[in-house]
């Protein structure tokens, strides 16, 4: 008997037990109900295994069998599934056409990028009765901005953050004879400089101190999702994180978090005061807008901290890179264009309040990809990494005080100097013309 | 372009379909020119997944068509030796191409162990007269080319093919039916086994070691259900998208984690794949019928390659084996237990726990194919076994991600009741569901465009 005489058998059976909406169902194993797998006989059970229809215990309520024939009814789901995509594509169109146009950034939209653009919108609170309002909001503030179109945004980086040092009132002393190398002798990888070069003064020489965990308590931190990793794995329990997984440049300051029960980061820096902000968001943003958007974006926001957090000082993090085997998969997260953001990033300190830290090196293989062991998905570090990170942290404290840019009397900071083994954290060195070389008998006289 | 994204649910759907029932329509010819655009589309979608390897399967293909018409013709002229021996080349040629990728290429044209498993079936049907070959050609590319299945399964019958092949008739009923079949594959897919996805990778970054036990826990459950969501949801996604063009697909998953014993959980789930190796291995072998001894053999053979169909890596043949192991117990004394404990009220829950236990140890040796970062999973979920690695677990985890997708797991749980599932495919012929159906797409919709991009899961296979 051809197996599939059952099939037919079954069909009817299952149909007039569940409804004639299993007519359609094939079931190639008829010879046992899974869930009747015989209740009483033992030994002729090898039966079961050749085909025997077993009989399937009637349900209690028979299901009554439909009406032969399609009608009316049956087409309102195609009918209303046509409409909604036609809609879809209408609306996603016209979306995009009222879309806050940015000078030079114009993108080309596949059919399928404009309606997913249009269905994501629905989490800015962009709905199509709402849309048109929130497009011409934007459009102002962004005219605003970048002037006409067509302009280049090109040169505010640099000549934004000097206006603002200025403005801020910092004492901004030119130490430019000392012959400080920044060496850090403290770790196996050199620790990056972060020379920032404001344009008219000459280079100025950054100097870190190592700090300890009360250092962070009037610390937020700001970024990603790596930031949510060190946030429960780096054991910063006295730094405060507003860190959101996928958190970009571009949302930041109207994002909430998944550290803190905040409701936007804008309020919460508006309504907390923090003498220190880290940031650390890059890799979310590579695969939209090019390397000027994203500096221009970059800028703006820490031109809105520096409004809300007047007396912080901002460090701004390296993206991290990712492991070679992600470096090496050819698409756009890769660590040659993480480098051309990271130098860029770098530029936008301005060594007097905002500056740039690279924990790159200390995670880095030699190759200047994230080492594997340290990453199982090749982009976030395990949970065991964290700590390293904080560990680069402590060590990369900006010294202010060495610095002249702060009183001693101004700040409760304070930290080894990382350069210089012997302890010189007295109160009054304003200027602390340490020399940098190892051991160096006479530097504990130095101070004046 | 799998099925779970927007270029293939907006663009790719909606014209192939316009474009087969309009060929369909024309008349005595619709029937030839819907399958030849069929296939036409089919080969242009496996060329956009898997590339230049459907030059391997169109050739199989034809070397399967060929074989079963060979068979029959020699049929007719009564040489059985002949016909045996062309048999066993055709299966040479399949399992040796199979074969060949697996171990020597180490990567597997997408699909192809579906693929070759649904060409074995077929020469072998046509020579146990299970069915009639295949005269045309046009008709046996379509059925084994056709998209709804190229992918990941199911392993189809050429059978239950055979009469629509000849000629379709897809009445707007049935259009409807099977479009909100394919919605609600797509919802399961996307809504529930995305997102629960997320949990799991997120497992894998903090590093297996950093979990805490609790979370470990969760872990495996949010995997088991993955799996299961994804692999269920493209399945009826694929036997919606055939029902949409007048082809049968055969159930694939059978709410199996309601099942009281793991020979029946097996019988429920990934049921085309079972179902083959027990038409075309298991009982060849002989089954049950030869007595213990040999059906614990006939069971190790089985186990050992549906271990081996999912990959050749260590961890694969001890999840087949394992679970060969718990069968055998089961065909030798175990099930007697489970039927005497099924029969009282109170005792009844028991061995759905014992399934519920062991199914997700399981999953855990088929998902982690490192056996030693697979023993440091099973050193978090039992931390009384030794360990050495250094942790740094966050206390809260648990907490934390069980608030954050509380509201997906409870929705995977509640749907893997079998009245539950059941309620969702007869409530298709009410005349308000469209709106359910609706507001599910949409959602669906929704998290296709938030994209998280997991492939299928099962695709690698």
């Amino acid at each position: 008997m051809k197996q599939y005489d059952f099939d037919r058998k079954k069909r009817r059976v299952m149909t007039e037990e569940y409804g004639d909406e299993y007519e359609d169902f094939v079931v190639l194993d008829l010879s046992r109900d899974p869930k009747e797998d015989n209740g009483e006989d033992t030994e002729e059970e090898s039966e079961e295994e050749y085909g025997k229809i077993r009989e399937i215990p009637r349900p209690r309520r028979k299901v009554k069998p439909g009406r032969r024939g399609s009608s009316f009814s049956d087409a309102l789901l195609l009918v209303f599934v046509l409409a909604f995509f036609g809609f879809l594509i209408i609306y996603g169109y016209n979306l995009k056409a009222a879309d806050y146009k940015i000078p030079g950034k114009e993108e080309d939209m596949s059919l399928t990028g404009v309606v997913a653009n249009a269905i994501i919108s629905v989490k800015d609170g962009i709905y199509p009765w709402n849309y048109r309002e929130i497009m011409a909001e934007k459009n102002a503030l962004y005219a605003k901005i970048y002037g006409t179109a067509g302009q280049e945004e090109g040169s505010r980086t640099g000549e934004a953050s000097d206006g603002e040092a200025r403005e801020a009132g910092h004492v901004y002393e030119e130490n430019t004879d000392e012959p400080v190398s920044d060496t850090d002798d403290t770790g196996e990888n050199p620790a990056d400089e972060g020379n920032g070069e404001p344009e008219e003064e000459g280079p100025v020489e950054v100097r870190y101190m190592r700090v300890g965990d009360e250092y962070f308590e009037d610390a937020v931190f700001l970024g990603d999702s790596r930031v949510v990793g060190l946030a429960l794995y780096s054991g910063m329990e006295t730094c405060t994180f507003y860190a959101k997984t996928s958190l970009t440049i571009y949302k930041l300051m109207d994002s909430s978090a998944d550290t803190e029960p905040i409701t936007t980061i804008r309020e919460a820096l508006m309504t907390n005061e923090f003498k220190k902000i880290y940031i650390q968001v890059g890799i979310n943003e590579l695969g939209t807008g090019d390397l000027e958007y994203f500096i221009t974006q970059y800028q703006s926001v820490i031109d809105e901290i520096r409004l809300l957090q007047p007396d912080a000082i901002i460090y701004i993090n390296s993206i991290l890179h990712v492991t070679e085997a992600r470096d090496k998969q050819g698409d756009y997260i890769n660590n040659q264009i993480i480098d051309e953001r990271n130098e860029a990033l770098s530029q936008l300190a301005n060594d007097v309040d905002v500056f740039y830290i690279d924990v790159n090196p200390v995670l880095d293989d030699d190759e200047g990809n994230l080492r594997q062991d340290l990453s199982w998905d090749d982009v976030h570090l395990t949970a065991n990494s964290y700590p390293m990170w904080y560990e680069f942290l402590k060590d990369h404290a900006i010294d202010l005080v060495a610095m002249g840019l702060k009183d001693p009397s101004e700040t409760e900071d304070t930290g080894e100097p990382v350069d210089v083994p012997e302890d010189s954290t007295e109160e009054d060195t304003e200027d602390n013309a340490e020399e940098i070389t190892e051991d160096n008998p006479e530097v504990t006289d130095d101070s004046n | 372009m799998e099925f779970g994204s927007l270029e293939f649910i907006i663009i790719f759907l909606p014209v192939v379909l316009l474009a087969y029932h309009f060929l369909l329509g024309l008349g005595r010819a619709g029937s030839l020119l819907s399958k030849l655009f069929l296939f036409g589309i089919s080969v242009w979608y496996y060329y956009s997944l898997g590339g230049n390897y459907i030059f391997v399967l169109v050739e199989l293909m034809l070397i399967n068509f060929i074989v079963g018409l060979c068979i029959r013709f020699i049929k007719n002229k009564n040489k059985p030796v002949i016909k045996g021996i062309v048999l066993w080349l055709g299966i040479l040629v399949d399992i040796g191409t199979l074969c060949f990728f697996r171990i020597y290429e180490g990567v597997s044209p997408v699909g192809l162990s579906f693929f070759a498993f649904t060409q074995i079936a077929y020469i072998i049907d046509v020579y146990r007269d299970d069915t009639i070959a295949c005269k045309s050609v046009v008709s046996y590319l379509t059925y084994s080319m056709m998209f709804p299945k190229i992918v990941q399964g199911p392993v189809t019958r050429y059978e239950n093919f055979r009469n629509k092949l000849k000629g379709r008739k897809i009445s707007l009923r049935k259009f409807d039916r099977a479009l909100k079949l394919f919605i609600l594959g797509l919802a399961m897919k996307v809504i529930v086994a995305d997102n629960i996805g997320i949990l799991w990778n997120d497992l894998k970054m903090i590093g297996y070691e950093s979990i805490s036990t609790p979370l470990a826990w969760l872990g495996m459950a949010v995997y088991s259900l993955q799996l299961y969501y994804d692999f269920a949801g493209y399945s009826l996604m694929a036997m919606g998208l055939g029902g949409m063009m007048g082809f049968s697909l055969p159930v694939n998953f059978d709410t199996p984690y309601a099942s009281s014993s793991i020979s029946e959980f097996y019988r429920r789930w990934h049921m085309t794949l079972g179902q083959w190796f027990k038409d075309y291995i298991y009982i060849p072998l002989g089954g049950n019928r030869k007595g213990t001894i040999r059906t614990v053999f006939n069971l190790f053979v089985v186990w050992l390659l549906t271990g081996l169909w999912h990959g050749i890596t260590l961890n694969f043949i001890i999840w087949g084996l394992s679970l060969f192991f718990f069968i055998a117990l089961e065909k030798l004394f175990l099930m007697k237990v489970i039927r005497k404990l099924r029969k009282n009220l109170l005792t009844r829950i028991i061995p759905h726990l014992y399934v519920l236990f062991v199914i997700p140890l399981t999953w855990m040796v088929f998902a982690i194919s490192d056996i030693k970062i697979l023993g440091v999973y099973m050193t978090r979920l039992f931390p009384f076994l030794p360990h050495d690695y250094t942790s740094n677990v966050n206390p809260g985890d648990f907490t934390r991600y069980i608030t954050k997708y509380g509201w997906v797991l409870g929705i995977a749980v509640l749907f893997s009741f079998p009245k539950v599932h059941r309620f969702m495919i007869v409530l298709r012929r009410r005349k308000w569901s469209f709106i359910i159906y609706l507001a599910m797409l949409m959602a669906a919709m929704y998290f296709v465009a938030a994209g998280t991009g997991n492939g299928f899961m099962y695709a690698v296979f």
